[in-house]
């Protein structure tokens, strides 16, 4: 007999979802993932200027903000023709860094981590499901202190962000040509030393804790699993040279690494709320037209395939491809991935802070080109991100955006092949029907980007919809 | 855990609807008092969409039973936009009944039975940038779905003082004063331009050229002189270290109801004139306009030499006119012939 | 021969064309919307070559005219309806028809010059426009100058950004009619510019 649970809304994402699994024998044998909020960021860029796209794009997303800020400024500076200074390119990868660690320390401590322990007996940490808290009281008692902390370390990650971009969320400091503030000695010691602090929490707590929490919880190695079809642009420029990265890029097919060609990208809307004709698009063709009530469309996410294939990014997919971590594709890697990532760009900020030249150009003055396209792509906190821009008479006409969860959160392509998230649900054990917490489990890890806590159960109360096929 | 008395503190709906989370992972960065003293001293954080551990029905389960059993009591606080488009369905916030919840409805529902409602974030107060033009969600501001006083806490995103301040303000002294677009003054009092450390700058007309000039910012843009809010004293963010002048960038004006469109282009001095078929910026505007008028002139002014009429003018009133009465008066002669008495 | 003898020979014993009041607020006005209009758009393009060197000076500048033209304006209206000049000013019924004989003869399709009373039916529509535009100026110079007591204009609006543009694309609007007035002025006829400085033709 098949059941159908529905979680929605999935909370402790950054943005509202919903997550629909069938569930027979105890095992989840179908999912379905919908993004149920709709704001059309891409026509809402449309006839303005190119120079507004780094601050307006980083109103999608209020916890990696940056990361469509650098996208953007890429994309422009990509159509312009210009690139920063050896100083600007630095300052933006340490405001997108310090972005990074926020995010990373955010996303363990306040979305995943009560999933796995008892939180404390405070709203909102109550109510909460009560099954399969593994942690002994002390290791438990520890992490909560660790979360109280955690919100301490990761406000002190966006103050970073704030140093060098004026405000966080939202930095002014990331735009086309570079960066605005200086790299004088006080700014700089003031930004190393609580660089240092946050470094110090992500070695002696968000490590430790994530180790615990992979011993314990060592199933989720098991579950979560999907084949090994992985996308990322890379992540900081190294130089001047933008295609040079500290995190490389590359497209990882069926295990086997390989460079990543843009063009290969498509994006299928056939199970979308979006009326384009269902033919899938190449992104400087893609378009969008919503239409909520699309017969057999069940999510506003796209569905964008490289080479046909459903791919997941994020910290996992970074280290693999950076060759750091290649141990498996599950949820428990995931998790593991991203504590790793966080220390690594933790490390690597403290050397960059180093290479700065006080008194060097920190901002490369430019001129709008009147036509031109332009290209920009990162990886973000939550895998790929690609913002594509064409800009006619010095206004953008076309401006077309694939988030990482768009990628990893994506619904069925066009050949009804699932995505990746919903790839990785199938075979998730569900102990209790009416409190399925091994779904928010396997679908945080993967930091979906949705303000969304998704599930119909009450815990204790039966399960409401029960389809027979 | 330790649990402080429960009875003094209300119990706070945060309801996400079209939002990007911004405001509440900004709320997060206050420093004093954080957000652990926040939920355990200040307020009763009965359900938030970012942060809550329920999920599902749980958390709808939640929103129902504060509306139930606390009406009159709560403070209902709505984080983004509402869109109205196919009755709302272009956002969902839960599920009830197996049917969609959409913002709409909740935020009709759960609006009514508050002690006070605020608007946090720009989205929320004015409409912000997913309202933006075309607004393809046909989003509205709060107020635009309620009857009753909505106070607004706008900012892209919010200062965590600003937020936390009118929580402080609403939970110990009631409702807070407001401006003409129901904005608590403490905080959107006066113009960023009043109260900014470049202002020297700006009368000594001592401009940034470019960002990262650190001069004031008014010839790239920046929207302080008609912005209300308080960044420059209080700064950003937990720690009130920066604000985008002190960063050498532009205030994008990101409290004022016309953000971003009726303040865009970011980097311009004027928005962009909206004519029937076209978007044109202003200056271009102003240029055109000029080039018109003197082209216009200018073929007047050819047509009336080539036809003679200003040589007419001139002979009329001149030769005949005033040089022959001024001739009159200095010779003071021919008085007669003016019929002046002599 | 006395003064006031050589002054009355230029008047020849006529009524007047403009009262001295009339001719006082003009010349009180005129410059307040030439000194509002250059100090303006040097506030607009700071660094322009308005003959501005400082935007305090020219913010001053615009402070000093904005006030005169604002209370020389109040003055002029309480002027023309005391008098019932403003009749003289505002178009009426016969104006349309006016219209397209006047406009004929600018635009050179006859040579007959026609003939009107006091203003012609382009003086008309220009003086209304001004009317109504410092009106504009004025009530938005007002709102932002005082943004907090006048917040229910910017409302009004939608915001201080588009009162802010308004205010702009009126003092285009102004800049433009003060332009075309001008040229009529020096290219029309002079015993009628005399008239503004003498009173008589
Ligand atoms: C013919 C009359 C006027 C003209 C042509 C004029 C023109 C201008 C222009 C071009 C600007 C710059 C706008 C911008 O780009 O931001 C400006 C600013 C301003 N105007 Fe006027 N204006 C006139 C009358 C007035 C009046 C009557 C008032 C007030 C009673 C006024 C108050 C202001 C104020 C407060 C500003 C802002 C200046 C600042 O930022 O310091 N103006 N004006
Ligand atoms: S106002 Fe800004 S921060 Fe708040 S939801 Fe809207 S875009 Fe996000
Ligand atoms: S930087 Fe902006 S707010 Fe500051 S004085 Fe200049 S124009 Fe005003």
């Amino acid at each position: 007999m098949l059941k159908k649970i529905v979680v929605g809304p999935l909370t402790r994402a950054n943005n509202s979802c919903f997550v629909e699994v069938l569930v027979e024998n105890k095992k989840v044998v179908d999912a379905r993932c919908s993004g149920i909020f709709f704001r059309g960021f891409e026509l809402i860029m449309e006839g303005r200027d190119p120079r507004d796209a780094s601050y307006l794009t980083q109103r999608i997303c209020g916890i990696c903000s940056s990361a469509h800020g650098i996208t953007a400024s890429l994309a422009l500076e990509n159509a312009a023709g210009v690139r920063p200074p050896k100083n600007g390119n630095i300052l933006r990868n340490l405001i997108f860094g310090a972005d990074f660690l926020q995010n990373h320390i955010r996303h363990l401590y306040l979305f995943s981590l009560s999933d796995y322990i008892t939180g404390p007996e405070v709203a909102p940490f109550i109510p909460g499901y009560s099954t399969d808290k593994r942690l002994k009281e002390e290791t438990n008692n520890s992490m909560i202190q660790h979360i109280f902390e955690s919100i301490e370390i990761s406000r002190l990650a966006h103050d970073l962000v704030t140093l060098l971009g004026g405000k966080a969320p939202f930095p002014h400091g990331i735009l086309s040509g570079g960066s605005t503030v200086f790299p004088t000695a006080d700014v700089m010691m003031a930004f190393k030393s609580k660089l240092r602090r946050v470094n110090d929490f992500i070695k002696n707590a968000m490590l430790s804790d994530v180790f615990t929490l992979a011993e314990v919880y060592s199933d989720y190695y098991q579950i979560g699993c999907r084949a090994p079809n992985m996308l990322e642009y890379g992540i900081f420029p190294r130089n001047e040279e933008e295609g040079d990265r500290y995190f490389p890029g590359g497209a990882v097919i069926n295990g086997m690494l390989q460079k990543v060609d843009p063009s290969v990208i498509q994006e299928h809307v056939s199970k979308s709320w979006y009326s384009a004709d269902s033919e899938s698009r190449h992104p400087f063709q893609g378009k969008t037209v919503p239409d909520r009530e699309k017969e057999g469309a069940y999510s506003w996410v796209k569905a964008p395939r490289y080479m046909e294939t459903p791919m997941e990014g994020g910290p996992l997919a970074q280290l693999w491809i950076k060759g750091d971590y290649r141990k498996g594709i599950s949820t428990m890697d995931r998790i593991v991935a991203r504590a790793l990532v966080a220390e690594k760009i933790g490390a690597l900020m403290e050397s960059w802070v180093d290479e700065l030249e006080p008194g060097q150009p920190i901002f490369t003055p430019f001129e709008v080109p009147r036509e031109a396209s332009g290209i920009g792509l990162t990886g973000a906190m939550r895998g790929p991100l690609g913002h594509w821009i064409y800009i006619k008479n010095g206004r953008i006409v076309h401006y077309q955006i694939i988030t990482p969860t768009a990628w990893n959160f994506s619904p069925r392509d066009d050949s009804d092949r699932k995505g990746p998230v919903e790839e990785a649900l199938i075979g998730t054990p569900i102990a209790d029907e009416s409190q399925p917490i091994e779904i928010g489990r396997v679908v945080r890890a993967f930091y979906v980007c949705s303000s969304c806590s998704a599930q119909v159960m009450i815990p204790g109360s039966p399960v409401r919809e029960i389809i027979l096929q | 855990m330790k649990q402080f008395s429960k009875k003094s503190r209300p119990p706070v709906i945060w309801l996400g609807t079209n939002t990007c989370a911004g405001d509440m992972l900004s709320l997060l960065n206050s420093l004093e008092p954080g957000y652990q003293s926040l939920i355990t001293d200040l307020i009763d954080f009965r359900f938030n969409y970012l942060l809550g551990s329920a999920e599902g029905d749980t958390a709808t389960g939640v929103l129902k039973a504060v509306t139930e059993e606390q009406r009159g009591k709560y403070i209902l606080v709505i984080e983004g936009t509402i869109p109205t488009r196919t009755n709302g369905l272009y956002c969902v916030v839960g599920n009830r009944d197996g049917k969609p919840l959409t913002a709409l409805q909740a935020v009709r529902e759960l609006g009514g039975g508050a002690r006070h409602v605020v608007a946090a974030g720009t989205c929320a107060s004015f409409g912000g940038p997913y309202a933006a033009a075309p607004n393809p969600s046909e989003s509205v501001p709060v107020q635009a779905v309620l009857d009753r006083k909505v106070i607004n806490v706008p900012g892209c995103p919010i200062n965590p003082d600003w937020m936390m301040g009118t929580l402080v303000h609403l939970v110990q002294y009631g409702e807070p004063e407001l401006d003409g677009f129901n904005r608590p003054k403490i905080f959107y009092g006066d113009t960023i331009h009043d109260i900014c450390q470049r202002r020297a700058y700006f009368e000594d007309g001592i401009f940034a050229e470019k960002p990262g000039d650190p001069w004031c910012m008014y010839k790239i843009g920046c929207k302080g002189p008609v912005t209300y809010a308080d960044c420059p004293n209080r700064q950003w963010s937990g720690e009130h270290l920066s604000w985008p002048v002190k960063a050498n960038t532009p205030c994008i004006g990101c409290t004022s109801p016309e953000f971003p469109d009726g303040d865009a282009p970011f980097f311009e001095h004027l928005p962009d004139i909206n004519l029937p078929g076209i978007k044109i910026s202003a200056n271009r505007f102003a240029r055109l306009a000029g080039a018109a008028t003197a082209f216009g002139i200018s073929i007047h002014l050819i047509g009336s030499i080539l036809t003679g009429r200003v040589a007419d003018t001139i002979k009329k009133d001149f030769s005949g006119g005033i040089s022959r009465k001024l001739l009159s008066i200095i010779k003071n002669t021919d008085g007669k012939r003016y019929g002046g008495k002599n | 021969m006395k003064l006031r003898q050589r002054v009355s020979l230029l008047i020849r014993g006529k009524k007047p064309r403009h009262s001295g009041t009339a001719r006082l607020l003009h010349w009180l006005y005129a410059p307040a919307v030439l000194g509002s209009a250059l100090s303006g758009f040097y506030i607009h393009w700071p660094g322009s070559s308005l003959g501005f060197r400082k935007m305090n000076t020219a913010r001053e500048t615009h402070f000093f005219a904005q006030f005169t033209l604002l209370f020389t304006y109040i003055a002029r209206v309480m002027y023309g309806l005391k008098g019932k000049n403003y009749r003289e000013i505002l178009p009426n019924r016969k104006t349309l028809s006016d219209m397209a004989k006047f406009l004929k003869y600018e635009f050179y399709l006859t040579d007959k010059e026609p003939k009107f009373p006091k203003y012609n039916p382009g003086q008309k529509v220009l003086f209304t426009g001004m009317v109504l535009f410092v009106l504009i100026q004025i009530i938005t110079g007002l709102s932002l100058y005082f943004p907090k007591s006048w917040q229910k204009t910017a409302k009004l609006v939608g915001g201080l950004n588009p009162l802010r543009k308004l205010h702009f694309l009126s003092a285009l609007t102004i800049s433009i009619l003060v332009t075309g007035h001008l040229y009529f002025v020096f290219t029309h006829e002079y015993k009628k510019m005399k008239s503004i400085f003498t009173g008589y033709e």
